[in-house]
């Protein structure tokens, strides 16, 4: 998929807002094909969106798995009067993941030499190696910078629509974004960082 | 945004543009709205059968309950009526007479309709039937009680 239409993608047109509008009032009628549908439309930003804020392809399978079974376990707490099913499900899954990292911090691991969770497959040369880098450094990102860029810079979302999601002012998104891509590039130069 | 970032971004973008979760994540979230589907049904066939069984008891309740036998039958006081098995019975809401008081039995014709507004349950169906009864009278001039005799309908 291009930037270009990924960018689209970011601006929900109408005719898919209605598409979805359909879909929930089916879904809250217990139409199974329905749900199907919804997941499989909306699946794909929020697994992308959990794969790149857990780095673990794994992780962002239960994460993915975790929002579409609390969708079907609370139908009602989608208002479609404040945004669009997608944000909504990409801000459910960031508020999982955030409760994730929160009981996962309770517990120290035995041994941290395993494997890298956010290491990529082995590549070569300079611009394979530059994201290689670049997955390392937005997985070590704090969490408030890390979701506003893989919502900003990677899902080509409107500041509007990743500021609904992270709840915050527009005006944070823009600052934490600035803050994110300057310690990105500090990484991705080799020099440390401090967030 | 430096060049090198951005270059780095699109090519992490373009990477994982297609990148979708695993098919078993799709058959264990359907697997999952079928189970609560069925919950949901069962749940709705639970209360549907317990507002049948609610209603029912309540049709029951009302349609068997026993009837509180009237004290007072007109129908049998006009076929068979002897004073001595008749008890006199308390007027509503009046005071009762006291220990000291001195009353007075006094034999009257009354209309049932009054009878029926002082609280005495009766059972007639001719709303200006006449009864004949003993009434104790207290020595305020109140009606204590009221003991039947007979009961005349206006054809008879």
């Amino acid at each position: 998929m291009s930037a270009n239409a990924i960018r689209v993608a970011g601006r929900m047109p109408e005719a898919e807002r209605i598409r979805d509008r359909d879909l929930l009032k089916r879904f809250h009628a217990g139409d199974r094909d329905a749900f199907t549908e919804i997941y499989r439309v909306h699946h794909k930003p929020v697994f992308r969106f959990t794969c790149m804020m857990t780095g673990d392809g794994l992780k962002a399978a239960e994460a993915t798995q975790d929002v579409f079974v609390w969708l079907i376990h609370h139908p009602q707490d989608f208002d479609p009067q404040r945004g669009e099913l997608g944000a909504f499900l990409v801000g459910v899954a960031r508020k999982l993941l955030k409760r994730r990292y929160t009981e996962e911090k309770r517990w120290v691991p035995f041994d941290e030499s395993g494997a890298d969770p956010a290491s990529p497959p082995s590549v070569s040369g300079q611009q394979e190696e530059d994201i290689v880098r670049l997955r390392q450094a937005i997985a070590a990102l704090p969490e408030r910078y890390r979701a506003v860029v893989v919502l900003c810079d990677l899902e080509e979302k409107t500041y509007e629509q990743a500021a609904l999601v992270v709840e915050c002012a527009v005006g944070t998104v823009r600052s934490r974004l600035h803050r994110a891509r300057a310690l990105l590039a500090r990484k991705l130069a080799g020099k440390g960082c401090a967030a | 945004m430096n060049d090198r970032l951005a270059r780095a971004i699109d090519r992490l973008k373009a990477e994982s543009a297609d990148a979708q979760a695993p098919a078993g994540v799709e058959r264990a979230v359907l697997a999952e709205f079928d189970r609560v589907r069925r919950r949901k049904r069962s749940m709705a066939w639970v209360v549907a059968a317990g507002a049948v069984a609610a209603s029912m008891a309540v049709v029951f309740t009302l349609e068997y309950r026993p009837q509180p036998e009237p004290l007072i039958s007109t129908a049998a006081v006009s076929e068979d009526v002897r004073e001595s098995e008749q008890p006199f019975v308390p007027i509503p809401y009046v005071t009762q007479l006291g220990a000291y008081e001195r009353a007075e039995i006094v034999r009257m014709e009354v209309p049932v309709a009054a009878l029926i507004a002082a609280g005495l349950p009766m059972r007639t169906t001719d709303p200006g039937a006449r009864a004949e009864a003993d009434v104790v009278v207290g020595q305020d001039g109140r009606a204590r009680a009221v003991r039947l005799i007979s009961v005349s309908t206006e054809g008879e």
